[in-house]
């Protein structure tokens, strides 16, 4: 199977639409995801703004550096876009944008074992930095380089965001197998 | 990072890839390409031609603008010159034309844009 190096040295050097295409086909699935997060769950918002950052990523694919991982190129593009849609990147990564959850006590979280649940009492950039880190594994500075925050914000965010759910899991998690 | 906060992290990690799953296509990838602009990406460096061109270019008007007033002298100056008449001047201006449109053509196929 071809690197995404050789992908798009064929599409910058051939003109390979097919090459591109391939690596859509291997994207598609985890850009779509974090579409859907940065979108709250409008999975036609999310499609929508997935298509646009495989659109964007074509158009601008010239400048992709190759020591970044394609699909952290790729996330920053979506990130961008979704905060160019209308709010500032600051008020995004806000400490105060927490969903409202209006309902879900810790003693719900535990009954229903829904981690989910759990997440969704962390700030949106906790959310995103421990969904990065953990779920796709990107390194710290390449959570930083997505959401365009340093390198320092990134790992407060990301503490305080499992210091959080160390505090609303605990009870779940001793009886959890 | 202790044992139990490494512990922690890592329940975590696979409680959070156990929830995430894997979407199907659904045609979204063909809709991705349908929707592709015809321009294709361009290599930063295959623009280093036209780059030079365009600074050639304004170098040279920069230097025409300053040097205007010198040009009718300059001109008649080699109009007097004996070895400059005009049927001698044809092949050279011929082999300049030439050059031009070749360099041209090379910056083109340099870019992508032209096919042989």
């Amino acid at each position: 199977m071809a690197t995404d190096r050789e992908l798009i040295e064929r599409v910058l050097f051939l003109q390979d639409r097919h090459a591109y295409e391939q690596l859509v086909l291997r994207y598609q699935s985890t850009v779509r995801r974090w579409a859907r997060r940065l979108c709250r769950g409008d999975s036609h918002a999310a499609d929508d703004l997935a298509q646009e950052t495989f659109i964007r990523g074509y158009t601008h694919l010239a400048s992709f550096r190759a020591e970044a991982r394609f699909s952290s190129w790729l996330y920053r593009i979506a990130f961008n876009l979704a905060v160019s849609e209308g709010r500032k990147q600051r008020e995004w990564l806000s400490e105060d944008a927490i969903e409202e959850q209006a309902g879900h006590s810790s003693e719900q979280i535990d009954a229903r074992n829904d981690l989910g649940l759990a997440m969704a009492q962390l700030s949106q950039a906790q959310q995103l930095t421990i969904r990065l880190s953990l779920e796709e594994g990107f390194t710290h500075e390449e959570i930083a380089e997505i959401l365009g925050l340093p390198l320092g914000t990134v790992k407060t965010h990301i503490n305080r965001g499992k210091q959080h759910l160390q505090l609303l899991l605990a009870p779940w998690r001793e009886t959890a197998p | 990072m202790n044992r139990d906060d490494h512990d922690f992290e890592h329940w975590l990690a696979q409680g959070l890839r156990r929830e995430s799953r894997e979407l199907p296509d659904d045609g979204f990838s063909a809709g991705v390409m349908a929707a592709l602009p015809e321009s294709r990406p361009v290599a930063w460096w295959r623009r280093v031609p036209w780059l030079l061109l365009l600074a050639a270019l304004i170098l040279a008007s920069l230097l025409g603008l300053l040097l205007w007033p010198l040009i009718p002298a300059v001109i008649q100056w080699g109009l007097t010159l004996p070895s400059l008449a005009l049927p001698e001047l044809l092949p050279l201006a011929a082999a300049a034309l030439g050059c031009s449109i070749a360099a041209v053509a090379l910056m083109l196929w340099w870019d992508g844009g032209l096919e042989f």
